[in-house]
């Protein structure tokens, strides 16, 4: 199977005005994602989510490690022909109606005047936009931008979409039919990269599921491997995100404990040595004298 | 075009048009010549006129300057923060074609600001020439203008070369003043001067070539100093022979019959300063040109036109380039300092010849003379003069505003100050990482 992306040993660490490091956002990375699957990147706020997905489109550079989408490197302008990216808000022109919105990216995607037309139009009635479509985007409530937000992800109808909290802000019928556009793009053969904090977006639709600690994995695999210990229970990827992340956050505790408690030791023998040099070289003192 | 910077450059076009600061800035750049056009000046109908043309263009040249600096500073570090251009660069559009879009933008907005300027100024030139016509009978046209030309060779034929040596070696080597001695004399040289332009029959305009000058003497204030002038070149049998009675420190202007011209457009005007009651006479050579009318006011006001969209050119590029590299608020105080020192180009120049002679007089200066030096002459270099770039001094002075000027302007401002700006805008964002807020 074709990989569309691949991130190898990727590491990022956002550094302070005078070049110094200043956190650590993602360690040592890795996961590819195959063509017409789908990626649910799960994990606490500040696990790395995002930056993972702006490593990918190019937007952040990594520290260390390598990335490829479509062969390619991040950002390279034939590679982007095939992405639809849908940012966690919607950063819109908000003079422009939905409609001119549209049609603005359209055209910063070449795409010819008639087809533009009948892209807007299809995705207009997908995206049930099609009755406020002439008003400002900077009217809209946030729901219905997030849907303007989609439908512009989407105006090159993309082989890969990145998604970074696809349905925050939305209400729960607008969530079920974001839902259904993903399963629907999903029998197309698309393939998709969703990062989301909320389990109920991605449980139904993902193949795979990485969950982000801290900038690292603690978990990665098909969602049916993972959630197999939780088979009779209602709610199962959110039990096991929790079980996971609990886990994972005990462990590190434990660790740090044990850092400190070793380094206190460390500390209190090197004063013990200290003092016994002190008392040798005082007895060589009243030896000499 | 490519279509990705028309698309950037329609929706920047489109943003800062329909901007309630856009529309106070054409309603404001249509209301000042108008305004303009009532100051009264010093009372004559070429005060008049004066004050029009150059408060008109001061004035708009501020709100340019101002509007400017707020659209620009903006463009790409205002899209940064609201995080709009992440999502546009994530489509398939290289950096270099928004900055180019965006900069296309800023000059179709522009264009449209200068527009209105060009209409509003337009219709109250128009109106000024109707007043002038009806409060002063006989005015100077304003829709004259006037070639100045300076000469190209000065000779002096005086009996005491020693004292006419000593005279030019105390001008510090420039010819900034011609002396005439008691009983001496001095000839010059005029080329190129166009006869066709200057014997066209212009309306109410008999004196279309003619000697403008002032002279300085010891003589008493008032008191008038004659002189004789011979005019003519090589090929005439006999020169033209005027004689002229005005006081010092005036401009006057003398009639030069259009026949004393040869016909490859050369004249040679010689002083004789024999009347045995005069003292040596001082030409200031700033003031000693020849002066010629065409009709083309209006096209001095569209090369006028050209000239504030060059200079805003310059403007939008420098805050476009902030914008790309810091943030909107650092960007605006950079922009702002950096046309500010432009503007007084001529004040930088002024500190730097004070300084220069500071170093030059005293071998122990501080060594924030030493420093400055070195440092102003840089900024000095790639300042652009914006002050001189503001077109009413030509406009004003009913002088036809030459090629050359525009040439120079043009190769100054765009070539050596805009597309350097843009190249720098576009390697640093190129590379720089969007998604890091740029603070």
């Amino acid at each position: 199977m074709d990989e569309l992306i691949k991130l190898q040993g990727v590491t990022k660490t956002f550094k302070d005005f005078w070049g110094k490091p200043k956190a650590v956002a993602i360690k040592n990375l890795s996961f590819s994602v195959e063509k017409g699957e789908i990626l649910g990147l799960l994990g606490p706020n500040g696990s790395g989510k995002s930056t993972t997905l702006k490593l990918i489109l190019g937007l952040l550079y990594p520290t260390r490690g390598r990335i490829s989408v479509f062969g390619k490197h991040p950002g390279d302008n034939v590679a982007k022909q095939f992405i639809g990216y849908l940012p966690e808000e919607d950063y819109l022109y908000s003079y422009l109606n939905g409609r001119e919105t549209l049609d603005f990216y359209g055209k910063i995607f070449n795409l010819p005047s008639k087809t533009r037309r009948e892209r807007i139009d299809f995705l207009v009635d997908l995206l049930g936009i099609k009755a406020y479509q002439r008003r400002a985007v900077g009217e809209y409530s946030k729901g219905m931008a997030r849907r303007i937000g989609l439908a512009q992800a989407l105006i090159n109808d993309p082989d890969l979409l990145i998604l970074d909290e696809p349905t925050s802000g939305m209400d729960p019928i607008g969530i079920k039919e974001i839902k259904d556009i993903f399963l629907e793009l999903k029998s197309k053969g698309k393939t998709m990269l969703i990062s989301t904090h909320l389990l109920s977006d991605i449980e139904n639709i993902c193949d795979r599921v990485g969950i982000l600690y801290q900038g690292e994995f603690i978990a990665i695999d098909k969602v049916d491997k993972l959630l197999l210990p939780y088979q009779n229970e209602s709610h199962r990827l959110e039990k096991f995100f929790l079980d996971k992340v609990y886990a994972e956050r005990k462990e590190r505790e434990k660790k740090k404990i044990a850092a400190i408690s070793k380094e206190k030791e460390e500390k209190s023998s090197t004063k013990k040595s200290d003092e016994v040099d002190k008392e040798l070289l005082q007895d060589l003192l009243h030896k000499e004298q | 075009m490519n279509k990705r910077i028309i698309a950037v450059a329609h929706n920047a076009f489109r943003y800062y048009l329909f901007t309630p600061t856009s529309l106070a800035i054409i309603i404001m750049l249509l209301l000042v010549p108008f305004l303009c056009s009532n100051l009264l000046g010093d009372g004559t109908a070429e005060g008049k006129f004066k004050v029009f043309v150059t408060y008109s263009f001061i004035i708009s040249s501020i709100i340019f300057t101002v509007s400017n600096i707020s659209f620009s500073c903006s463009s790409i570090s205002g899209e940064w923060k609201k995080k709009t251009l992440l999502i546009l660069d994530v489509k398939p559009i290289r950096r270099w074609e928004i900055i180019l879009g965006k900069w296309f933008g800023m000059l179709a907005i522009n264009i449209v600001l200068v527009a209105c300027f060009l209409l509003s100024m337009t219709f109250s030139s128009m109106l000024v020439s109707y007043n002038l016509t009806k409060s002063f009978p006989g005015h100077k046209n304003i829709f004259m203008t006037e070639i100045e030309l300076f000469p190209v060779q000065a000779d002096e034929s005086s009996q005491d070369k020693f004292l006419m040596s000593f005279l030019q070696m105390r001008q510090n080597n420039r010819k900034e003043i011609y002396p005439v001695l008691a009983k001496g004399e001095m000839v010059w040289t005029f080329k190129g001067i166009r006869k066709t332009l200057a014997q066209r029959d212009l309306p109410g305009k008999s004196d279309n070539l003619s000697l403008s000058y002032r002279f300085q003497t010891a003589g008493s204030e008032g008191q008038n100093v004659l002189g004789y002038w011979l005019v003519g070149n090589p090929s005439l049998p006999a020169p033209f022979e005027l004689e002229t009675s005005q006081p010092k420190d005036t401009v006057h202007r003398l009639p030069i019959p259009l026949e004393a011209v040869s016909d490859k457009g050369e004249l040679n005007v010689v002083y004789l300063n024999i009347e045995p009651t005069n003292l040596s006479v001082l030409f200031p050579a700033s003031d000693f040109k020849l002066l010629y009318t065409q009709g083309s006011y209006w096209m001095n006001l569209i090369k006028g036109y050209f000239n504030i969209l060059i200079l805003v050119t310059f403007i939008f590029s420098v805050g476009l380039c902030f914008s790309c590299i810091v943030s909107h608020l650092t960007a605006v105080l950079s922009t702002s300092i950096l046309i500010f020192m432009s503007y007084l180009h001529e004040f930088i120049e002024i500190m730097l010849n004070s300084i220069f002679r500071e170093i030059q007089a005293q071998e122990m200066v501080g060594i924030i003379h030493r420093l400055s030096y070195p440092a102003l002459k840089f900024i000095s270099f790639i300042l652009p003069p914006l002050n001189e770039a503001l077109p009413h001094s030509y406009i004003g002075n009913f002088l036809l505003m030459p090629f050359s000027y525009l040439a120079f302007l043009f190769i100054r401002i765009i070539l050596l100050g805009v597309l350097p700006l843009l190249v720098v805008a576009i390697i640093y964002l190129s590379h720089r990482e969007l998604g890091i807020a740029n603070e």
